[in-house]
């Protein structure tokens, strides 16, 4: 059984239709990317799997359990976490307090004060900057915080949306080093990038997406070597 | 010299209850991202409460502050669970959804239509055990009705600026407020942490009423007197901030009384809403308001 | 064919006579009653006045009704028809011209507070139905040279004047002399009226003003204007108010320790039945003018009193006695005329001179209307709060002539 399965899954906003009967799966353990364009329906997805959006048809299932269309508070309850695009702290919180919300959910909330232990172990910077208002930190640490907040939930399976987006490459490279250690905790990660290759080198497995439809998808490796990817997304 | 002590004495107190009154609606609009044109009419139905249970009772007024809140807590969860949530699902997506808006104000004619055809249009007061008593303070009297509700007040903003910073459910208000959707996928209900935020501004209203109860009078449209207060006091404090209405509160009170030694009432209230609109013009956040949220 | 021809003829003509019938007691019918049209405020600030005004007319009406309506009219039945005015003007002049061209009244009454009075007798005089003013004291009211609009109780200029007779026959009377005076009136029609005149009065009188205060009705704290007060520190306080401010006024001014030595209230909210009942001993010794008191000594006075009493728990007072006296008024004038047109109506109330009957219970002598529709008689009663038999009540002190027996007034009030 797959740990999460989307099948045949149709979003729209309004009369246009932006995912198109997709269907995808992640298996227990993998990290998993998505990769596209601008507009090619990734957010949508994410968004739609979390609970933010609706499908107009087409099952999810986490750990066998049918979650389409169910609110995002059950679905966080049931250990699948999304983290944003563009971050979302609550800006004018503390980083302590950003990370304690990220607990909310019944099922980590008794536990937080250890799990907030290991969240400033995997990120020593916010440890330091635990009382700072989350609006005062640098790009790069607000996405550590986003990360923090997400693992402070508990999830079983963590999903990213771009969590690169705008940072130095130093930052990126970090990120990812971050990204991995998650991986290798046990935690299974879905990871939606447009920095294609640092993604992919962290993936076991990888899907295309394009107007809303998986394009192309196999194991890591053999999407990196793949011309059409080659030209369109490495820049080669 | 006397005579400015004991306006400012007495400014500051009915400030700190005017700045109650304008606790709730901050709370839901901070939250709820909604103007709650209702929220006159709430704070007419917790003066109704005071006043009936203080008539048949007798009881003390400070008695009524551990009964009225939590009644109207519950009416006002309720009233956003059945009444305006139906309105906020159709709306889902939308970050100030102008329906909603609508049926806040419906909700104010229903509620004071109904207080008309249930009590009928008559002024009532009520004498509690310290209506109409004072004590000195040097060259000031101070009335104790009113000291009393300062003192409520000021706890009152307090208690509920600590909830907010350090309970459960405080911080998922506050994170609501912010980023509703954020809030969403850190596992918090959207619909329910509404339904708390507009029983807690509802509760809050029932504290009001049962400050303002012992000297002041009850009637169906009482809500309108104190509301159009309210929402300047928003204004100026900032939307969504407690300290802000409290101190937003105590700066109209201020001015209201002290003013008033030097010039008639009609001209304090002119005065008043001219610092309206200069804040509306040139600090539309108020005091502590968020940029973001003009 | 003969019987058929007949039986034609019998039904077509019993036919015809049970039409005539019909036809004709429908006509008596439209007789039957005489609608009265009534603009009161019946919500906002003055609703408790508009009620006891409501109450005081059904009381005539199911009087006048039961002793067989207006017998010159067949025993036409009186019927009241009411509008809330809310206090607002405008509302009172749409609400008359509703009564008058869809109700279709024959007779206006109304409306209590002067500002709504004032146009709405303007309507009824362009339409030429009779409009009888109870009680709106705004002098204006029969100074406009109107045809169809009839006052029962007296101008403010009067009520003003009076008070000021008070003032002077009580500073006689008991040896006292005083100097400073403050007023404090609510900022519409009525207290602004009232201020004006007291400002001509004081000077004449030689009174110093100390504090000249306007304050809205709604007002939510009336601490400043205590405050105010106190520093002023005048000998004489004159006051206008309406019921819920009259109530906040007094408990502020206890609170603040704030006692003139003579505080004297032009009725209104003052002498609302509510006002004792809500401010207790803290009204101890103030003075009220007042259209009427329960202690006038007239007959009917004490049973028609006794009679609102039960049925709405509390006492007549000044709306609720000139609407009872108006409405007999009404009935006695259409008795006079034997007919609903208007003109014919307006002739009667005119030459009305109504000094018997149970809608006699004021203070003075008869209804009697000048050129102007002002009633010449109306006068006024001067009352002070005093405990009597360990109750509070309010006792007529002033004309003398009228004073309670046995009571002597506490002037100054301490």
């Amino acid at each position: 059984m797959a740990y999460l399965e989307i099948e045949n899954v149709n979003v729209s906003y309004g009369d246009v239709q932006v995912v198109n009967d997709l269907s995808l799966t992640v298996n227990e353990g993998e990290v998993v990317s998505i990769i596209g364009g601008n507009g090619a329906g990734k957010t949508t997805l994410l968004k739609t799997i979390s609970g933010l959006l609706t499908a107009s048809s087409g099952t999810i299932k986490f750990k066998g359990e049918e979650i389409q269309n169910r609110p995002p508070e059950v679905i966080v309850e049931r250990g699948l976490v999304h983290v944003p695009e563009g971050r979302r702290l609550f800006s004018l919180m503390t980083v302590a307090d950003n990370l304690d919300i990220g607990a909310y959910n019944t099922r980590a909330y008794g536990q937080r004060n250890h799990t907030i232990l290991g969240v400033y172990d995997l990120f020593p910077r916010l440890a330091e900057r635990r009382e700072q208002l989350a609006m005062t930190l640098s790009g790069g640490e607000q996405q550590m915080v986003a990360i923090g907040r997400g693992m402070m939930a508990l999830p079983g399976l963590l999903m990213l949306d771009e969590p690169s987006l705008g940072l130095a490459p130093i930052l990126v490279l970090s990120i990812f080093e971050t990204l991995r250690k998650i991986a290798d905790m046990g935690t299974t990660v879905l990871l939606v990038e447009q920095d294609v290759n640092h993604s992919l080198r962290l993936s076991d497995r990888g899907y295309v997406l394009e107007h809303g439809r998986v394009a192309l998808e196999g194991p890591a490796k053999e999407l990196m070597d793949n011309p059409h990817i080659k030209e369109a997304y490495l820049g080669m | 010299m006397s005579a400015l002590y004991q306006s400012l004495v007495n400014g500051t107190m009915m400030g700190a209850m005017y700045g109650l009154t304008a606790l709730g609606l901050t709370l839901i609009f901070g939250v709820m991202k909604v103007v709650n044109f209702a929220h006159g009419s709430l704070l007419m139905v917790g003066m109704f409460a005071a006043y009936w249970l203080l008539k048949i009772t007798g009881m003390h007024p400070f008695l009524a502050l551990l009964i009225v809140p939590p009644l109207l807590f519950v009416f006002g969860y309720y009233l956003q669970d059945l009444v305006i949530k139906p309105v906020f699902k159709s709306e889902r997506g939308v970050r100030e959804p102008l329906t909603v808006i609508i049926v806040t104000t419906g909700v104010w004619y229903v509620l004071d239509n109904l207080a008309l055809m249930l009590f009928g249009a008559e002024y009532r007061t009520v004498r509690t055990a310290i209506s109409g008593t004072s004590f000195s303070m040097g060259e000031v009297i101070v009335s104790w009705p009113k000291f009393a509700g300062f003192v409520v007040s000021m706890l009152t903003a307090v208690g509920l600026w600590l909830f907010m910073l350090k309970t459960r459910t405080g911080k998922a208000l506050r994170a609501t407020s912010m980023d509703r959707e954020a809030a969403n996928l850190m596992g918090i209900d959207q619909y329910k942490i509404y339904n708390v935020a507009f029983g807690l501004g509802t509760a809050i209203a029932g504290v009001a009423g049962c400050v303002i109860i012992p000297f002041y009078y009850v009637y169906p449209s009482v809500g309108v007197v104190f509301d159009i207060r309210a929402f300047i006091i928003v204004v100026l404090g900032g939307l969504g901030s407690i300290p802000g209405a409290i101190l937003g509160g105590v700066v109209i009170g201020i001015i209201e009384s002290t003013f008033a030694q030097f010039m008639t009432s009609t001209w304090t209230e002119a005065i008043i809403y001219g610092i309206f609109l200069l804040i509306l013009f040139f600090k539309p956040s108020g005091f502590f308001g968020n940029k973001q949220d003009w | 064919m003969k019987k058929a021809s007949t039986l034609k003829r019998l039904s077509i003509g019993l036919g015809a006579a049970a039409l005539t019938v019909c036809l004709a007691s429908f006509a008596f019918a439209a007789e039957k009653t005489v609608k009265i049209g009534n603009v009161e405020p019946l919500s906002g600030p003055s609703a408790s006045v508009g009620i006891q005004g409501k109450q005081a007319r059904e009381m005539a009406v199911e009087e006048i009704n039961a002793a067989g309506g207006i017998k010159s009219l067949g025993g036409a039945k009186l019927e009241l028809v009411y509008a809330d005015s809310k206090s607002d003007p405008t509302v009172g002049v749409t609400e008359t011209e509703r009564l008058i061209n869809t109700e279709k009244v024959h007779i206006m009454t109304g409306c209590w507070n002067s500002a709504v009075t004032y146009p709405a007798t303007q309507v009824a005089e362009r339409y030429g139905v009779p409009f009888v003013v109870p009680v709106a004291v705004r002098d204006t009211i029969t100074e406009r040279g109107f045809k169809y609009v009839f006052r029962i109780a007296a101008k403010d200029s009067w009520w003003v004047r009076d008070q000021f007779r008070f003032l002077k026959d009580m500073q006689e009377e008991f040896k006292t002399g005083f100097k400073t005076i403050a007023f404090i009136f609510e900022n519409g029609d009525w207290g602004t009226g009232f201020a004006e005149k007291w400002r001509t009065l004081a000077k004449e009188a030689g009174l110093q003003i100390v504090l000249d205060e306007p304050y809205p009705s709604t007002a939510s704290d009336l601490t400043p204007v205590v405050t105010k007060m106190k520093t002023a520190n005048p000998d004489i306080v004159l006051l206008v108010s309406n019921a819920a401010d009259a109530i906040l006024l007094t408990n502020t001014m206890a609170e603040l320790k704030v006692k003139p030595k003579v505080v004297l209230a032009s009725g209104g909210g003052h002498a609302d039945p509510k006002f004792l009942e809500n401010v207790g001993k803290s009204a101890l010794g103030m003075f009220d003018e007042v259209e009427w008191n329960t202690d006038v000594n007239k007959p009917n006075a004490k049973e028609a009193n006794a009679k609102f009493k039960a049925k709405n728990g509390y006492d007549l007072a000044g709306e609720s006695v000139d609407a009872y006296v108006a409405t007999y008024v009404i009935a006695d004038a259409l008795e006079r005329a034997a007919s609903t047109d208007p003109k014919k109506v307006r002739d009667a109330l005119a030459a009305t001179n109504l000094t018997t009957g149970p809608g006699m219970l004021v203070s003075y002598d008869g209804v009697l209307f000048d050129e102007n529709g002002q009633n010449k008689n109306a006068g006024i009663v001067i009352v002070q709060v005093a405990e009597m038999n360990g109750k509070l009540d309010r006792v007529t002190v002033w004309p003398k002539a009228a004073r309670r027996a046995g009571y002597t007034p506490v002037f100054p009030m301490k």
